[in-house]
């Protein structure tokens, strides 16, 4: 006799129940099959991606892994190419997107959800973001090139990563709303309640309660956002990234952010479009390192979800 | 105010302490860029006087004095280099670029190459000092990037020439002009195996057909290629889009399909060696180097047949090559690093590197033309 306390344990019993009339559930037995085979499709396509990469690449990463690693861009030859300044301007720009992309996105999900809920204003906003997260990739880098590397050049200093990470801030910027909005969303009105009951201002209800409740969820959110950030080339083309031989100079670590930028996806497309076929196994060798810097920051994104999370 | 939005006092303060560093940091870094540009200004005599006579005069022992300029410029050159503009010519300036930045690793570096149009409309918005062209600026570009207040010097620094080759042991073919280029691997080549197949399309066009019959195997670029670009626009294009307007022609691709394409230059050289009548094109310098293996055919681009070598390409009598066009603002020639930089470019050492990007090597008198109209600052449009 199944012990019916658990979720697991009533669908075990139920499927049991069904079993015994062989043919009651074939719409339920179809659909547990094509879920399964959506999910083989998804991951197979995934895996077989990944495969490609790393067998194209090969050559790279066993070989000479560091050496592509600690490398500038080269146009002698595939060999004596490496990624490093892709690596570090991705971080760069990775950065500065987080810098202006999350405080805007969560001080506007905190507007929309605790102060405007429900009036019509909120509610033009909400839907207008939503639709912002629509936009193509390359929409934002014109805006990016207008208004971050033209308009604002005092601040940016034109085509630099501060403002490759501001159009990159911009695009992700829809995302990191709407996932806080529904952070704050998901947080039960009970707990504002309690609090209010207990005669907490809307700032202390805020800052104590509803805030750290929600910060697991805002947290991987944002953090989703930035990977997707991670792995945009068109954007950044078109403010300015270099797709060629780039150096610092003698720029200090803080005056790199005002210079010439470069990003990893930058140059995969650079590496892409080299003629020789050695090139192409630089460009997926570059292709995994970037696969892998995406995976980090997911994990990052699970683990900082778990250390976080609340159950309610 | 108290009900501010973060979740945090805290946070708020660092993120106002964020954005004023980075206002400063932007601040100051356009301060530097003020100075050093008046810091040039004040001084041109003293970085002229070294390296202007360095390409032409020092023929004696160029290598020590390039030495010695050298170490003097290592400590004394800084500051920052924009290149953007056409995608073909980015190899030649990458090359140059790393080659530069060896000897000078203070000057920081950004080389793009989003496409020739791309370059010039970057310098009418005043965002680079140095942009690139696969071809002369057009007129209207050069009014635009006037209008913006800015003056541009226009130099020559290579010629892009392309290859029509063919087994070497293929005899029966010497010369084809833009018709027969186009019967034979136009996208209405579509489908044919032999020479024979091309005769009818051949006579429609008004080619020099009919050709003699052979297994027709067309090695060259895949479409990723610049060579690829380059040879549809200047070979192709016009029969092309002629065909296109009287409706014979499909007006998305110039090409056949049905080729073998390889961005491997050796590939196409090997499969062009193997087949008695191949046929295909690579640049011109690679197909130079294999003599021995393939046949460089005589191309006629309406003034008469005309074999590939340095000088006819050089002198654009050989009509598949097209200059490639470095353009610089006047206003920042004299700012070191860049004067360094073009320098080098010009440099009988710089121009090796045209060649090494697969490119060709300007004819002596356009070289001293592009040499002259950077010493004397010459600009618009001069060639």
């Amino acid at each position: 006799m199944t012990i019916l306390t658990t979720p697991a344990g009533i669908a075990t019993g139920a499927a049991d129940a069904l079993r015994k009339r062989p043919g009651a559930d074939v719409a339920g037995a179809t659909f547990k099959w094509l879920l399964i085979g959506a999910t083989v499709f998804a991951t197979g396509f995934l895996a077989v991606l990944l495969a490609v990469m790393i067998v194209d690449g090969w050559d790279v990463l066993s070989g000479n892994l560091w050496y592509f690693l600690t490398h500038g861009f080269s146009q002698r030859s595939a060999g004596e190419a490496g990624v490093w300044q892709g690596i570090i301007g991705s971080l760069q720009v990775a950065l500065v997107t987080g810098v202006f992309a999350v405080p805007t996105g969560v001080a506007t999900a905190i507007y929309l959800v605790e102060y405007a809920q429900g009036n019509r204003f909120a509610r033009i906003v909400e839907l207008n973001i939503r639709n912002l997260a629509g936009v193509p990739s390359i929409v934002y880098g014109l805006l990016g090139l207008a208004v971050f590397a033209q308009t604002l050049r005092g601040f940016s200093g034109g085509t630099t990563a501060i403002a490759g990470g501001m159009t990159l801030a911009a695009m992700v910027l829809p995302i990191v709303v709407i996932t806080s909005v529904e952070a704050l969303k998901a947080v039960p009105d009970s707990l504002r309640e309690a609090a209010y009951g207990v005669g907490a201002t809307k700032w202390e209800v805020l800052s104590r309660q509803v805030l750290p409740a929600a910060l697991s969820t805002i947290l991987t959110g944002t953090v989703l956002a930035l990977a997707r950030a991670l792995g945009e080339a068109a954007p950044l083309i078109l403010v300015g990234a270099a797709t060629g031989f780039m150096s610092f100079g003698d720029a200090n670590m803080l005056e790199t952010f005002t210079g010439p930028y470069t990003a990893l996806p930058v140059l995969i497309f650079n590496f892409a479009r080299q003629p020789g076929a050695d090139w192409g196994v630089n460009a997926a060798a570059a292709s995994v390192i970037i696969l892998v810097l995406v995976l980090a920051v997911n994990g990052l994104a699970i683990y900082l979800r778990n250390r976080f999370e609340r159950q309610w | 105010m108290r009900k501010t939005p973060f979740s945090s006092r805290r946070g708020t303060k660092l993120l106002v302490a964020l954005l004023t560093s980075f206002a400063l940091i932007a601040a100051a870094c356009g301060s530097d860029d003020d100075s050093s540009d008046d810091g040039a200004a004040s001084a041109p005599a003293t970085t002229a006087a070294p390296a202007a006579p360095a390409p032409a005069d020092d023929d004696p022992d160029p290598s020590e004095d390039d030495d010695h300029d050298e170490d003097e410029m290592m400590e004394s050159i800084r500051g920052s280099i924009d290149v953007t503009g056409s995608s073909t010519v980015e190899p030649v300036t990458n090359l140059l670029a790393e080659a530069f930045s060896e000897k000078h690793p203070d000057v920081a570096f950004s080389v793009a190459g989003p496409g020739s149009g791309d370059g010039h409309k970057a310098a009418a918005a005043g965002e680079v000092p140095i942009w690139n062209s696969s071809r002369q600026i057009k007129d209207s570009e050069a009014t635009d990037i006037n209008a913006a207040g800015i003056e541009f010097i226009e130099l020559r620094v290579g010629i892009d020439g392309i290859s029509v080759i063919t087994a070497a042991s293929n005899d029966s073919v010497d010369c084809l002009n833009f018709e027969d280029l186009y019967s034979l691997v136009g996208i209405e080549a579509t489908g044919f195996e032999s020479w024979a197949d091309a005769n009818s399309l051949n006579a429609d066009l008004g080619g020099s057909g009919p050709f003699d019959d052979g297994a027709l195997e067309i090695f060259a670029p895949g479409e990723e290629s610049g060579t690829f670009d380059s040879f549809i626009e200047i070979a192709l294009e016009d029969v092309w889009e002629h065909r296109v307007e009287e409706g014979h022609a499909d007006e998305n691709f110039a090409v056949r399909p049905d080729y073998n394409a390889s961005a491997n230059d050796n590939v196409i050289i090997d499969g062009i060696a193997g087949n008695q009548h191949s046929l295909g094109w690579v640049g011109f310098a690679f197909a130079d180097e294999n003599r021995d293996k393939v046949k460089l055919l005589e191309v006629d681009g309406g003034d008469g047949c005309v074999s590939p070598t340095p000088e006819t390409i050089a002198s654009a009598e050989f009509p598949i090559a097209r200059f490639l066009y470095t353009y610089i603002d006047a206003a920042k020639a004299s700012d070191p690093a860049i004067k360094a930089f073009v320098d080098f470019m010009l440099s009988d050492e710089g121009q090796t590197y045209v060649v090494e990007a697969g490119y060709v090597n300007l004819d002596p008198a356009d070289l001293e033309q592009s040499r002259s109209n950077w010493a004397n600052l010459t600009t618009g449009k001069t060639f």
